[in-house]
């Protein structure tokens, strides 16, 4: 009571439960006192000075939410995308698409947790799909395309690598025998096509993770790696991926990294924490070797593509989770055309996205 | 136009005068006692004027808006007529607060009162919508011929191919219970039921009525049937009825079949009781549509054994002159060798396969039971933990058949014959693994086997005892179990004072299995019912990132926990380190006695880190790796390995169903702290000498050195009459514990039977009458021979008749004949017999279920104890088997009650018919308003707070404005002055400018005097200037005094420049000189 105040004749005295300080009215009022003040002077107005802190106040709370909303904002932007396929286990639709990859022609190859391995036009429409000779389970993790538009397919749960025609005659393969020698794979996880009709590199997980090098007959001619965390080892190398100048470029997925080799398995560089940050990896599933130059990584873990020079700089990044087009949950794979259209096998949500870069 | 205009002058006017007499009002020109009721007066004319004026002018709009309301409570409106009394009431209470105040003050009252009203009314916001949600309910029950369910299934998926992009579609299959397939979504496949399906019955308005259930809101809804419209249970009519009213349309996609040829065994006839040494005559009925031959067999199956009674070539011809079915007898004769419970198999061999359609009905059964000496069923882990029961057994005259745990009876019939079941140190599941980690055997004892124990005790009196051990009670992990049910005591420990506690992380991957995510949360589920209270439970997964579903915590609140596990859906792991890393985190820090994970997955995962791995054994943290639905080898080995490196166990499992088991056992390996024991033997305390224990000597008893804790039940049935006291004296353990339970008794010793705790006991000469007497005592008395009961089926239905006789033969009438059945789901129900004729009674019940069903009857004879005795019966095969044809009846009622369409084969395949057709009119959906409401009441009330403690007022506002005015006037004022002084001077300066340039007024002279006081020569200007400044006498004396300043100063610059011309020598300036001299010369 540090003011004196009137009370108005005919008006209802304070009940004395609470005694009013002037200056914390809200507090008085919440408090439960029942005294109807009409003062000539408003002491239980706050003053200029509180008016000022509590002005300051919501300015610096204003401009938190502002700047906290543009923390969300700071994830990776969210681009249009065209949605290709739906969940399902139609023809044309997808159940887990695990692997993409991109024919000389353009087409683009999906296989999904089916077995099933679907061509779509460059617009997305289904042109043909058949399935591998034999089921196990689920479907292949790695694809690609070689010079002569033949499909190589990692027939995971089977230990070997098909060699298919483009419309899934099996014209080689590969392994078929469960081991750690030369030749023999555990866990097959990806298969990439060297340069010039060379031969084939392939990872493997399941403990004995490693990077095996294949002549164009089949004939392993170098392999590194373990399971570990030390450079040079990997864990669940999830995709590979040549250069012109035959350099293997290895996604080290759990180990939230990507290493790169030369040819005879000399590690060259390495880059990449986990984390959620521009050039930080979560997870990353797949590699992509554009025509630009640029290092596509389809990040898992992040839900998002990534773009990397090759020398380990990153350059952007789009996507985040969501069931958004645009936005993606758990995406295996990506592929990129010449014209930088990107294709991403959006795993969780059964699609496949149409970027435009 | 001109009562328009009226109109509209009228209510121009009301306004006016309302706003009039608000002025007046606010500024307190009216008094007197009428103002409030005049005041109130203007507010509702001002009111219904305002709302007169928006509903003439934009009525369409507001006409719009109201019919997208709706009420779900009507009569909560009438609640708004407290709004006069209220406004009443306040406007007097609210006086002090001043006019304005009190005005805001009603009217937020009002508003808070209107709004809470109508969030009570239910006030909802309606949202058309023209999507259309089609559930397809596909009956896949036994009666549908595959073929035909192939093609109708076919036509589904071409139907759901063909569905509008925004349209959902579902699929409910369905046969005895319904299950929803496919929930209403947009991307709607068809696949076959996954999992098992119960086909041995139909019920289609149970179908129906969980398709009505599935529909989102805000679509238009439409059920498509496929279904041959032969139900077994249910009424499909009344589920239509329900259907029509709901407005779901219900086409009909029929499965149209008729059997011209068909024969089955139509029924077994036999005496449901026997004695050995009777030729016991089973007769077979067969019925055929057409004439037909074959070989009809009888096999009888008893003791484990099955062997042919007879066989015999038949031929069904028809008696000339008649139609419908041919029915034909044949007998057989089998004489009883061995007391027993026999089944006899019936089975018809066409000669022809083609005459008959459906080989199911072609076999029946029906049993017999031979009574003999008393049997009792052991159960125990290995033969030689059962040695000494099975010499006391023997000893008591009991005939004993010693089995292993795997092989208790799942069908039972087979318990049925059984008066006494002894479970000793059996645990709900075992593995068997050798040196090398393989599995060498593993079973998990199934809800069904112990819910035949437990109904058998319940409702045929058959005996139950219980023996301890590692694994038994608590430890063996029965907790929650229909057996925990049967016995007298429960596994849980609430009252000790310190239990040790375990704690358990489950770690999920998403499993590949069919409905994996299902058998997950069913896993977890069962993990978290075996744990106590105080155990700790965490369950981590992944969603994006490896998380915890749930946090380590103690699992004493385990409904927030099994609500959690719920919601879960775990997705692809890339990587098992994560998740063991968080484990092993929490774990370590846990202050838990044993630490333990369960993994859960296919094995795809990367392996986890030696760092890891090597935490995990430092921390004596144990992991079980479930492999479920690997892809071969690497996945396996992970897994495998995994365990090996933990000390944990591997499982490698096939069979979903067992998993729940698996995870029991694992989680009981954290519940194991329930066994006590210790080196030295001690004393149990006797306290008191039931009928099992009469004639035992207590302080022969030999000690023990361990048992199982359990807590007796709180029943007056139950008698513990052996405890123990140690380790806590006023605590005392149930030892030996038994009740009655049901019709029958059970018994529980928590100590075992001379393995390991009472090795004591086997040199003790007691022992052998100390069992003898508890298996006696516990044994099912039947005294049949005067109590008899037999059963028949007709009709759907169980009739049951007792025939009660006294030791005299002679009927015993007012007798209470309650008889138990129990079904082959292992279902239990009562029936009270009616006594229909003297010692005669009966009663019935519904019975759907094939197979056989137990019938358990007491009889309380007044003035006698009671008397029991079972029987039974078998219901021939599933009724599905007996339909010859389709059920046009209910097709085509179920599509025209509802206004759907019989979907005819022709339209069908032609693409005339569309499920997805858009004829129904658009679907509401209400949002309700109700939060909002209450929400906004409670901002207003918080308005209507601070409206009456705080007196906002303009005061503060005034007086800066006051302030602000002053502030203003004042500078003003302080620029006038100094403008006034600036045109004063202009003006002087002008004025002087003007004398200057004019000659010299003639009566300049007479101002001589006045020069004559200069001291030196004085100028024209000087002498002149009073007489120029004379209009302006009334200026104030300050003016007056700087008027005179700035004469000074004009004359100190004369005087300046004089001298300037005297210092030069010459006397006058030349400009004043030609003046001087006219002036002179004047």
């Amino acid at each position: 009571m540090s003011e004196p105040r009137e009370l108005r004749p005919g008006s209802l005295e304070c009940s004395g439960s609470h005694e009013c300080t002037g200056r914390s009215w809200p507090f008085g009022v919440l408090a439960g006192c029942r005294c109807v003040i009409v003062a000539k002077r408003l002491s239980f107005l706050p003053s200029r000075r509180e008016w000022l802190s509590v002005a300051c106040r919501l300015l610096v709370g204003a401009s938190l939410c502002a700047s906290s909303s543009c923390l969300r904002q700071r994830g990776p932007r969210v681009p249009d995308a065209q949605v290709i396929g739906g969940p399902g286990r139609r023809p044309g639709r997808f159940q887990t698409p695990r692997a993409l990859a991109l024919d000389p022609r353009g087409q683009l190859y999906v296989a999904d947790m089916t077995d099933r391995i679907q061509v779509f036009d460059f617009e997305g429409r289904l042109l043909r799909w058949w399935r591998l000779p034999d089921f196990n389970v689920d479907g292949p993790t790695g694809l690609d395309v070689d010079a002569e538009g033949n499909v190589v397919v990692t027939d995971t749960h089977l230990y070997r690598i098909l060699v298919c025609s483009p419309e899934g005659t099996v014209r080689a393969s590969i392994g078929g025998v469960m081991g750690s020698g030369p030749g023999q794979f555990t866990s097959l996880r990806h298969v990439a096509v060297r340069p010039h009709g060379k031969g084939y590199v392939t990872t493997e997980s399941g403990g004995n993770d490693r990077v095996q090098v294949f002549d164009r007959d089949g004939v392993p001619v170098a392999w590194w790696g373990s399971h570990g965390t030390r450079l040079g080892q990997f864990r669940r190398p999830e995709a590979v991926e040549v250069t012109a100048t035959e350099e293997i470029i290895v996604a080290d997925s759990c180990n939230h990294r990507i290493q790169v080799f030369s040819p005879d398995g000399e590690l060259l560089r390495w880059w990449g924490s986990p984390g959620r940050a521009l050039g930080q990896l979560l997870y990353p599933y797949d590699l992509f070797l554009a025509s630009d130059g640029l290092l596509y990584v389809c990040e898992f873990g992040n839900h998002r593509i990534q773009r990397f020079t090759l020398a380990g700089d990153p350059v952007d990044t789009w996507g985040g989770p969501g069931r958004d087009p645009g936005r993606m949950a758990g995406p295996w794979s990506v592929v990129v055309t010449e014209g930088r259209t990107v294709f991403v096998a959006d795993g969780s949500n059964h699609r496949v996205l149409r970027f435009e870069v | 136009m001109l009562a328009e205009l009226l109109r509209e002058g009228v209510i121009l006017l009301v306004l006016l005068l309302a706003a009039a007499a608000a002025i007046a009002l606010l500024r307190r020109r009216l008094t007197g006692p009428a103002v409030p009721w005049l005041s109130a007066s203007l507010v509702l004319l001002t009111l219904a004027a305002v709302s007169g004026t928006v509903w003439h002018y934009h009525g369409e709009t507001l006409r719009a808006f109201v019919a997208r309301l709706s009420v779900d409570r009507p009569w909560w409106l009438l609640a708004l007529g407290v709004l006069p009394v209220l406004g009443y009431w306040s406007h007097r209470s609210l006086a002090p607060l001043g006019p304005g105040r009190r005005v805001v003050a009603l009217l937020l009252r009002g508003l808070v009162v209107s709004l809470l009203v109508l969030a009570l009314a239910g006030l909802n916001w309606l949202i058309p919508s023209d999507r259309l949600a089609v559930l397809f309910v596909i009956d896949v029950s036994r009666s549908i011929p595959r073929e035909q369910l192939r093609r109708a299934q076919r036509w589904v998926d071409s139907q759901l191919a063909a569905k509008p992009a925004e349209d959902l579609a579902g699929v409910v299959y369905f046969a005895g219970v319904p299950r929803l397939e496919i929930p209403p979504v947009e991307y709607a496949e068809l696949r076959d039921p996954e999992g098992d399906v119960a086909d041995e019955a139909t019920d289609i308005a149970a179908a129906l009525r969980l398709a009505q259930a599935a529909f989102p809101d805000g679509a238009a809804r439409r059920i498509v049937l496929v279904t041959d419209g032969n139900e077994t249970t249910g009424d499909a009519l009344i589920a239509a009825q329900a259907s029509a009213s709901d407005q779901i349309p219900i086409d009909v996609f029929p499965i149209r079949y008729r059997y011209r040829s068909e024969v089955m065994v139509d029924r077994v006839l036999v005496a449901p009781q026997a004695h050995v040494g009777e030729a016991l005559r089973v007769r077979v009925v067969l019925r055929a549509t057409e004439p037909v031959s074959g070989t009809l067999r009888l096999y009888a199956r008893g003791g484990g054994r099955q062997f042919l009674v007879g066989e015999k070539p038949v031929r069904l011809v028809r008696v000339a002159g008649t139609t419908g079915d041919i029915v034909h007898a044949e007998d057989f004769i089998f004489d009883v060798t061995e007391p027993q419970f026999y089944e006899f198999l019936a089975q018809f061999e066409p000669d022809d396969p083609a005459a008959d359609r459906i080989a199911a009905n072609n076999t029946l059964t029906s049993f017999s039971y031979v009574r003999g000496q008393a049997k009792v069923l052991l159960v125990a882990r290995e033969p030689k933990e059962a040695n000494l029961l099975q010499q006391v057994l023997a000893a008591e005259q009991f005939e004993v058949r010693l089995i292993r745990p795997p092989e208790l009876p799942a069908r039972h019939s087979e318990l049925y014959a059984y008066d006494l079941v002894v479970l000793n140190d059996v645990p709900l599941t075992d593995v068997q693994l050798d040196a090398g980690g393989n599995v060498i055997s593993e079973y998990a004892i199934t809800d069904a086997q112990l819910t035949a124990i437990e109904r058998a005790v319940h409702d045929l009196g058959t005996g139950l005892v219980c023996i301890g051990g590692p694994h038994s009670f608590g430890a063996g992990g029965y907790n929650d179990t229909p057996l925990e049910r049967a016995l007298p005591v429960t596994m849980d420990v609430p009252g000790l004072k310190v239990v040790p506690n375990g704690a358990l992380v489950c770690i999920f991957h998403a499993s590949e299995m069919p409905r994996g995510n299902f058998w997950q949360k069913v896993i977890a589920k069962e993990a978290i019912r075996v744990l106590g209270p105080r155990d700790e439970i965490g369950v981590i997964a992944w969603r994006g990132i490896t998380s915890w579903i749930h946090p380590l915590q103690p699992a004493g609140n385990k409904r927030v926990v099994l609500a959690r596990v719920d919601t879960m859906v775990p997705g692809d792991m890339p990587d098992f380190d994560p998740g063991l890393r968080l484990a092993l985190r929490a774990l370590r820090q846990s202050k838990a006695m044993l630490k333990h994970i369960i993994v859960i997955s296919d094995g795809d995962p990367t392996p986890p880190t030696p760092q890891v791995i090597q935490g995990l054994r430092q921390n004596k943290i144990t992991v079980t790796a479930v492999a479920v639905a690997t892809h071969g080898g690497t996945g396996r080995g992970t897994m495998r390995d995994l365990a090996r490196l933990t000390g944990g166990r591997f499982y490698d499992v096939v069979n979903p169903r067992t998993l729940p088991r698996i995870f029991q056992k694992e989680a009981r390996v954290v519940a194991r702290s329930l066994i006590y024991e210790r080196p030295t033997p001690w004393q149990p305390t006797v306290r008191v000498l039931t009928d099992p224990l009469t004639g035992l000597a207590p302080e022969q008893l030999p000690g023990i050195t361990g048992y199982v804790t359990t807590t007796a039940k709180e029943s007056e049935l139950v008698e513990v009459p052996i405890v123990s006291r140690v380790p806590l004296p006023d605590q005392p353990a149930p030892i030996l514990a038994h009740w009655r339970y049901g019709v029958g008794k059970s018994v529980a010793f928590t100590s075992d039977a001379g393995a390991r705790w009472t090795k004591l006991w086997l040199n003790w000469p007691g022992v052998r009458q100390f069992w003898g007497q508890i298996f006696r005592w516990a044994t099912r008395e039947l005294r049949s021979d005067n109590f008899r009961i037999t059963a028949h089926h007709e009709d759907g239905r169980l009739r049951i008749v007792a025939d009660v006789l006294d030791e005299q033969k002679t009927p015993v009438n007012f007798a209470n004949v309650v008889a138990r059945v129990i079904s082959p789901s292992l279902k239990s129900a009562e029936v009270k017999l009616r006594q229909v004729a003297p010692g005669r009674y009966e009663g019935s019940l519904e019975a759907t279920e094939e197979g056989s069903y137990f019938i358990g009857a007491v009889a309380l004879v007044p003035g006698k104890g009671p008397v029991q005795t079972v029987s039974g019966l078998t219901v021939p095969y599933s009724q599905e088997y007996a339909f010859l044809e389709s059920n046009e009846v209910i097709l085509q009622s179920v599509a025209s009650i509802t206004g759907g369409l019989l979907v005819e084969p022709a339209e069908a395949q032609s693409a005339r018919y569309s499920a997805f057709r858009h004829d129904l009119p658009p679907q509401i959906r209400a949002r309700p308003l109700w939060p909002w409401l209450l929400f906004l009441a409670a901002c207003l009330f918080l308005a209507d707070v601070a409206n009456r403690k705080i007196a906002f007022s303009l005061e503060p506002i005034r007086r800066w404005r006051a302030e602000y005015r002053e502030r203003r006037r004042r500078e003003l004022a302080r620029r006038d002055e100094r403008l006034e002084r600036l045109r004063r001077r202009k003006q002087e300066l002008t004025a002087q400018w003007e004398q200057l340039k004019q000659p010299p007024p003639a009566s300049v002279p007479e101002l001589e005097p006045a020069e004559s006081i200069r001291p030196a020569a004085s100028t024209p200007t000087t002498t002149t200037a009073p007489d120029i400044r004379s209009p302006h006498a009334e200026t104030p004396a300050g003016q007056t005094q700087q008027e005179e300043l700035s004469e000074s100063y004009t004359q100190r610059l004369l005087a300046a420049k004089r001298k300037v011309w005297e210092s030069r020598g010459s006397l006058r300036p030349p400009s004043e000189h030609p003046d001087q001299q006219g002036e002179s010369k004047q």
